[in-house]
């Protein structure tokens, strides 16, 4: 009978639209079949969950789940599909990078652990340095991106691999953070003309293309790349896309005098940050600090959700105050996850 | 190809205002009801229910007539009398003009009436060029909500008025009710006393709960609520479980609406800590004993013991836990003893929550016993021992290690006999 009772739930899980409740639901199947041992059910409830948190804007669920499938594996090798498996575990390997709450020795063991299973499994860990390529060009350290490209390069690429398009996207950004525009340009012909695409290429190439030339006030330039991105956002119509990418095209909005379509796009993505990770809240912080520290009044009228801790009933809020807040919110990240890491590497770059 | 016509004839031309007669052999055959009984707001409801059933293929609870003059519609609504998935979206075999234009229109009554399908003739919305769908305009999306609130006013009536039929529309649609109670405060009102939810005591309308105590509870929570209806009954305390989707909104709504309900949030800790004894109990030289001795048995399985008194007396401990701490509980003892790198990640994200706890009933013989034995060395077998039986009656998942404690506690016991 609980068979049923858990397909009725996944049926329900199914229909709903929020991922939030459809996680919810599969939480209570999952007690079902955890509290009849039911492993076959365990693993195929936890690998839907994770499906579903991929499309909120927390990471919480995932890590629970990877750490049951950690502790399962040794028992009940057979049941869990190491590729899924190893498919999550790098979305985590991503995720703990920006997550301070973690500390350094345990990140260190996941990361271990990790390039353990994938070489054990016959898999390149081309994957591995990718994510941490992007990391370093992310934090703008020239020297450690290259080093992490040419080993990605040297490992092959497999089934675990992340997408040809993600990866070229990659080496489009740090392309621009070389200020290579013409090669960065060339890098990315596959992807802006469509011939290689996934679920954030080319809608991520064409947000860094606006940023780069936005911040050589280029506004011309980045308009061209602003009006592909910013069709295809509308597109998605999702305001987790616009959460995690959408966001990062304040700043052009601001130098283009967009000022009220800058205001909205806040408004859409910010009630999203709720739950969300830390990696989100700090680019969300960032890209809205620097917004807000360009706008010249001494208020703005912006409808803000109540737990943000600066509601205001009425909607007006002092423009000054608001940029406080977001560089406190920005730096205490920054310091807590250089703390963790042992060094001065998002001081050095984004401390305000 | 005389039948081809024939069909069609019947299908679309089903109220057209004239009557059409098909003449073959001599033989003259009326095709059409310019008058049809869903058109006649003074038909009997069982001719309704008669039209409905050979239209849709399947039986109504009940039907009613709407009449919108300012948008030319008339027609008849019918109560499915089968759960309905919310999904599933309402349908309308739909005339316009007199002239049949979809046997399935979803989009003209609202989202929440998916309980209902209709039969309807509208007279003033417009149609696209390829005439199967209506120009999205201004008019359509006012005429949707006319048609909305109409629906609204309708169930008013049948609850008013026909409280047989009311209570099974409740009956069936009790998910869907909840929605529209949540959006809509006249719902709210008229629905609210019938509406039905799940407790420890079985599922009761709020009315029924509303006069029987103070003080409702309600959890969000499947597992909290699985937990608290073994002791909440034994307590005469009244607990909803408002785990699905609309319930604790309405309840909600009810507190802010209503000043008269007593609707509170209650976990299992809550709950325990009602039961809990008196300090002058709880301070005695045997129970602090047995409370840090226990404690320190189950220290190794992320839990706390404490001492209540609650029914039934032959239940000697609970494992009481909200849906946090269960789930670190699990995922504590699932990352002990292996070498799993996610443990101290897991612990960094469980930081500051509350242990579940092991409540040992003082009512129970076994617990009195154990309580105040001379043979100190036969606590941490049985203390250990009652920790699995409390996993295994709150239906918690027994695992290898779960196990291999109550082989360790037993051999134990065996060793000092």
């Amino acid at each position: 009978m609980y068979g049923i009772e858990i397909q009725k739930l996944v049926a329900k899980a199914k229909i709903l639209k929020n991922y939030d409740d459809k996680i919810e639901l599969i939480k209570q199947a999952v007690s079902i079949a955890d509290s009849k041992n039911n492993i076959e059910w365990g693993v195929e409830l936890r690998r839907m969950i994770m499906e579903f948190e991929y499309y909120t804007p927390h990471f919480y669920e995932t890590y629970l789940i990877i750490n049951w499938f950690v502790g399962m594996q040794s028992n009940e090798p057979d049941l869990i599909e190491n590729e899924d498996f190893l498919w999550n575990y790098k979305h985590a390997i991503s995720e703990i990078l920006y997550n301070p709450s973690i500390t350094k020795e345990a990140k260190e063991l996941i990361e271990k652990d990790y390039v353990q299973r994938m070489t054990d499994s016959g898999f390149s860990i081309r994957p591995f340095y990718d994510i941490y390529f992007r990391y370093y060009t992310f934090l703008q350290n020239k020297d450690k991106a290259i080093e992490f490209r040419n080993l990605r390069n040297a490992e092959i690429h497999d089934y675990m691999s992340n997408c040809e398009a993600c990866e070229l996207d990659n080496d489009v950004d740090f392309a621009l953070l070389l200020n290579q525009i013409d090669e960065a340009k060339d890098l990315a012909t596959p992807l802006l003309t469509n011939k290689k695409t996934c679920a954030r290429v080319p809608l991520i190439t064409n947000i860094n293309f606006t940023k780069f030339y936005t911040e050589k006030g280029e506004l011309d330039a980045a308009k061209k790349y602003y009006q592909v991105a910013i069709d295809e956002l509308e597109v998605k119509n999702d305001a987790l896309v616009y959460l995690k990418y959408g966001l990062s095209l304040l700043n052009y909005l601001i130098e283009s005098n967009q000022e009220q379509i800058a205001l909205k796009n806040i408004e859409a993505a910010f009630p999203l940050l709720k739950n969300a990770s830390d990696e989100l809240h700090f680019l969300a912080n960032r890209n809205i600090a620097n917004c807000f520290s360009k706008m010249k009044q001494e208020t703005i009228t912006i409808h803000f959700p109540d737990w943000f801790e600066k509601f205001q009933p009425n909607n007006v809020y002092n423009l000054n105050e608001l940029i406080q807040y977001f560089n406190e919110k920005v730096n205490s990240f920054i310091y807590q996850i250089d703390e963790r890491n042992e060094n001065d590497e998002f001081k050095n770059v984004y401390l305000k | 190809m005389h039948d081809t016509i024939e069909k069609a004839l019947r299908k679309y031309g089903e109220i057209i205002p004239y009557t059409i007669h098909v003449v073959q052999s001599g033989k003259k055959t009326m095709l059409n009801e310019p008058n049809p009984c869903w058109l006649n707001p003074s038909a009997p409801k069982n001719e309704w229910l008669d039209y409905g059933k050979k239209t849709f293929n399947k039986n109504f609870i009940s039907a009613f007539f709407i009449d919108i003059p300012e948008i030319g519609l008339k027609g008849v609504c019918y109560i499915q009398d089968i759960k309905t998935q919310i999904a599933h979206k309402s349908q309308s075999k739909l005339f316009v003009k007199n002239m049949l234009v979809s046997e399935k229109n979803e989009n003209l009554l609202p989202d929440w009436a998916f309980f209902i399908q209709s039969v309807l003739n509208i007279n003033d919305l417009s149609l696209t060029a390829s005439r199967d769908a209506f120009v999205m305009d201004s008019f359509y999306l006012t005429a949707k909500e006319i048609i909305a609130l109409e629906i609204k006013q309708k169930l008013q009536w049948i609850a008013q008025n026909d409280p047989m039929t009311f209570t099974k529309i409740i009956q069936s649609h009790t998910q869907s009710i909840k929605m529209l109670a949540v959006e809509d405060e006249i719902m709210l009102d008229l629905f609210k006393d019938y509406l039905v939810f799940e407790t420890n005591k079985g599922h009761k309308e709020l009315k029924w709960i509303k006069e029987q105590h103070e003080t409702i509870y309600y959890t969000t929570s499947n597992d909290d609520f699985k937990q608290i209806k073994r002791i909440a009954s034994a307590q005469n305390i009244i607990v909803i479980n408002a785990c699905y989707s609309f319930e604790s909104d309405i309840l909600l709504k009810i507190v802010q609406k209503y000043s008269n309900y007593s609707i509170l949030i209650i976990n299992p800790f809550d709950l325990i800590k009602k039961i809990e004894l008196t300090p002058n109990e709880i301070q005695s030289d045997d129970f602090l004993k047995f409370i840090a001795k226990a404690n320190e048995c189950l220290e190794p399985y992320f839990c706390e013991a404490i001492i209540s008194r609650f029914n039934p007396t032959d239940l000697p401990v609970l494992f009481v836990a909200d849906e946090k701490s269960a789930n670190q509980h699990k995922y504590h003892n699932q990352t002990k003893n292996s070498n799993n790198p996610f443990q101290n990640v897991i612990q960094n994200l469980n930081t500051a929550h509350q242990k579940p706890m092991i409540c040992f009933n003082l009512n129970n013989e076994l617990v009195r016993l154990l309580i105040f034995s001379d043979k100190k060395e036969s606590i941490e077998p049985i203390v250990k021992l009652l920790y699995v039986q409390s996993l295994f009656l709150g239906q918690y998942p027994v695992q290898r290690n779960e196990m291999e404690v109550m082989n360790y506690a037993v051999t134990q016991l065996l060793k000092i006999n």
